[in-house]
C-alpha cells in the first residue's frame, strides 16, 4: 500500500466524536461565560513590541529635545574668547564709579586726572588693548593672560618662548606648569619690569591667539607717599632729639630719656624705610600669570541657540543612553541566566514529551 | 498528491466557544483517540480538554491562530498531563503489577492490517499522521500544536508514512 493510499483510507475513516460526548461538550459550552482572563505579560508579543519600540525611542527624543529647550541654563556660563564684562573693582575709599585705568593720553581724553587706587579690568578680545601703569606712578601690576596655541608642539615652543622673553626683558620665572602635549595646557608666572609691561605683553600676546586676559592694578602712590612724609618726620624728629643732647646742661635723667626716644624713633624710620623698599620693589616688577592652552582645549565660539539646544539634546540622550546601558549592564546576566533556565526547561520538557510520546 | 491541505479560512470575527466546540469536537476527539489508541480515554481527554478551552476561551487571540490549532494545542497539553501522571502511577504501581489500562482500540472504518499497522507507530508518529493526514492540518498549524518546527513536523510525518508502508508491506501475504 502506498502512502497515497494510506492516506485516503486513513482520512475516509476519520473518527466521529460519540454523541454522549458531544452532549458533554454542549453542556460545557452551555454554561455561564468565562470570566475574562487577565492578561499576562507573556501576551506582550513581537508585534505589540514593533510598536512599542518606535514609540519608546520617540519619547526619548521628545524628552531630550523638550528638557534641552526648558532647560534655563543652557547658555554657557563664560566662553573663553567672548567678550567679558568690562568691571571695575571698587576699592575702599575710591571713587563710586573709578574709571578703568588708562594711559596718559587715555585720562587726558577722559578729562579725569583721577587715579584710582585699584583697578581690575577684564579683557577678551584680542585687538582689545590691556591697560597698562601710569608712567610716574608707583603701581602694582598683575595681568593673567590665557592664549591658544595651535598643538602641543606650539605648546612647548610658546612656554619657552615666553620664557626667554621675559628674561630678555630684564624680568624673570617665577614659576613654570607644563603639563604633557596630550594634556595641552601650561602655567607660566613670570615678573617683569613695569616700565617693559607693554613690550612683555606684546611679546607673549604674540605667542598665540590671545582668548582672555585680565588686569589688575593697584596704585602704591599713595603709599609710597606717606611713607615718605613718615620718613620726613621721623627725621626731623631724629635731629630735633640730637640738637637736644648736644646741650651740655641736660641732666642725666633728662639725656636718658631723649636718647632713648632717638632709639625708638631711629628703629621706626629704619622700618618705614623698609616698608617703602618692599612697596617700590613691588611697583617695580608686574607680576603675569600667564596660561597656554592648545586649540583643542581652547574653546570655540559661542554656538548659536539652535546649537546649543541640539547640544544639550544629545547630551541628555546621551545620558539616557548611559542610564540604559547601565540598565543592560545590571539585569543582562539575569536575563541571560533566565533565558539560559527558560530554554533548558524548554528542552527538557520536549524531551520527556518525547520520551512520553515514544513509550505510549 | 500532496499532503498540504488547503488552509483553513481564518474566521472574520470571533466565534462563541459553543460554536467552536461544535466545529471541532470531532477534530479534537479523533486526534485524542489516534494518540491515546483508548476511546474511553479519548472521550475524557476530549471533554477535559474542552472544560480547559472553555475556562481560557477569553484569552484565545483569533489573530493570532485559528480556533482548531488552538484547541488542538490544549487537547495534546491535557494528553500530555495525562501521559506523566499515568506513568507516574504505572511506576508506582510496578511491584504490585497492576494491569495495564491501555484498551486498544481500532478506529472504525480502517482494515485490519492498517488498525495493526498504526498500532505499532509510537504515540509521537501517531498524533504526527493525526494531525497531518487525518485533520488535514496545513503543516504550520500541526508544527505548532506539536510545539516543534514546521521542518521537524514534515520529517516525522515521513518517517511514520514510511513505517506504515513498511509494516503493511510487511503483513500482506
Amino acid at each position: 500500500m502506498t502512502a497515497p493510499e494510506l492516506t485516503l483510507q486513513l482520512r475516509a475513516a476519520r473518527p466521529i466524536a460519540p454523541e454522549s460526548l458531544r452532549e458533554r461538550v454542549r453542556a460545557i459550552a452551555a454554561a455561564q461565560p468565562a470570566p475574562a482572563v487577565r492578561r499576562r505579560l507573556s501576551s506582550l508579543r513581537l508585534p505589540r513590541l514593533r510598536i512599542a519600540l518606535p514609540v519608546a525611542a520617540a519619547t526619548a527624543l521628545a524628552a531630550a529635545g523638550v528638557v534641552a529647550l526648558v532647560r534655563p541654563d543652557h547658555r554657557p556660563s563664560q566662553v573663553p574668547g567672548a567678550l567679558a564684562p568690562l568691571s571695575a573693582a571698587k576699592a575702599p575709599g575710591s571713587a563710586p564709579a573709578a574709571p578703568p585705568v588708562a594711559t596718559d593720553s587715555q585720562a587726558q581724553n577722559h578729562g579725569s586726572a583721577v587715579t584710582p587706587s585699584s583697578t581690575t579690568q577684564t579683557f577678551g578680545q584680542p585687538d582689545q588693548a590691556a591697560p597698562l601703569p601710569t608712567p610716574g606712578r608707583a603701581q602694582r601690576y598683575e595681568a593673567q593672560l590665557t592664549i591658544s596655541v595651535r598643538n602641543g608642539g606650539a605648546l612647548s615652543d610658546a612656554t619657552a618662548g615666553a620664557q626667554s622673553a621675559v628674561r630678555e626683558l630684564g624680568g624673570y620665572v617665577v614659576s613654570v606648569s607644563f603639563a604633557s602635549a596630550q594634556s595641552g595646557s601650561a602655567s607660566l608666572t613670570l615678573r617683569v619690569p613695569t616700565q617693559h609691561v607693554q613690550d612683555a605683553l606684546a611679546r607673549l600676546s604674540a605667542l598665540g591667539k590671545v582668548v582672555g586676559q585680565q588686569v589688575q592694578i593697584d596704585d602704591l602712590q599713595a603709599t609710597l607717599d606717606q611713607l615718605a612724609r613718615r620718613i620726613t618726620v621721623l627725621r626731623g624728629r631724629i635731629f630735633h632729639i640730637t640738637a637736644l643732647l648736644a646741650d651740655p646742661s641736660l641732666s642725666s635723667v633728662r639725656r636718658a630719656e631723649l636718647e632713648s626716644q632717638r632709639t625708638e624713633l631711629q628703629n621706626a624710620l629704619r622700618a618705614t624705610r623698609q616698608s617703602r623698599s618692599g612697596v617700590s620693589a613691588q611697583a617695580r616688577f608686574a607680576t603675569i600669570d600667564l596660561q597656554l592652552q592648545t586649540a583643542r582645549k581652547a574653546a570655540a565660539p559661542p554656538p548659536s541657540r539652535a546649537r546649543r539646544t541640539l547640544h544639550q539634546a544629545a547630551r541628555i540622550l546621551a545620558w539616557e543612553g548611559a542610564a540604559m546601558l547601565y540598565v543592560l549592564v545590571v539585569l543582562g546576566p539575569f536575563a541571560l541566566l533566565g533565558a539560559a533556565l527558560a530554554f533548558a526547561a524548554r528542552t527538557r520538557r520536549r524531551s520527556e514529551e518525547s520520551r512520553l510520546l515514544a513509550r505510549s | 498528491m500532496t499532503l498540504d491541505a488547503p488552509r483553513p479560512a481564518r474566521p472574520e470575527s470571533r466565534l462563541d466557544f459553543a460554536t467552536a466546540a461544535e466545529a471541532y469536537l470531532d477534530d479534537v476527539y479523533g486526534y485524542l483517540l489516534y494518540l491515546c489508541r483508548n476511546g474511553t480515554l479519548a472521550e475524557d481527554l476530549t471533554g477535559e480538554t474542552f472544560e480547559k478551552a472553555f475556562r481560557v476561551w477569553a484569552k484565545f487571540d483569533p489573530r493570532r491562530g485559528h480556533p482548531r490549532g488552538w484547541l488542538l494545542s490544549i487537547a495534546r497539553t491535557t494528553a500530555l498531563d495525562w501521559f506523566r501522571a499515568d506513568a507516574r502511577r504505572r511506576k508506582r504501581e510496578e511491584r504490585a503489577a497492576a494491569p495495564d489500562l491501555h484498551e486498544d482500540v481500532d478506529v472504525e472504518g480502517l482494515s485490519p492490517e492498517l488498525a495493526q499497522a498504526l498500532a505499532g507507530l509510537s504515540a509521537g508518529e501517531r498524533e504526527v499522521v493525526a494531525l497531518r493526514i487525518v485533520l488535514e492540518l496545513d503543516g504550520e498549524t500541526a508544527a505548532r500544536v506539536l510545539g516543534i518546527s514546521p521542518t521537524a513536523c514534515s520529517t516525522r510525518l515521513s518517517r511514520a508514512l514510511k513505517r506504515l508502508e513498511e509494516r503493511m508491506t510487511d503483513d500482506r501475504p
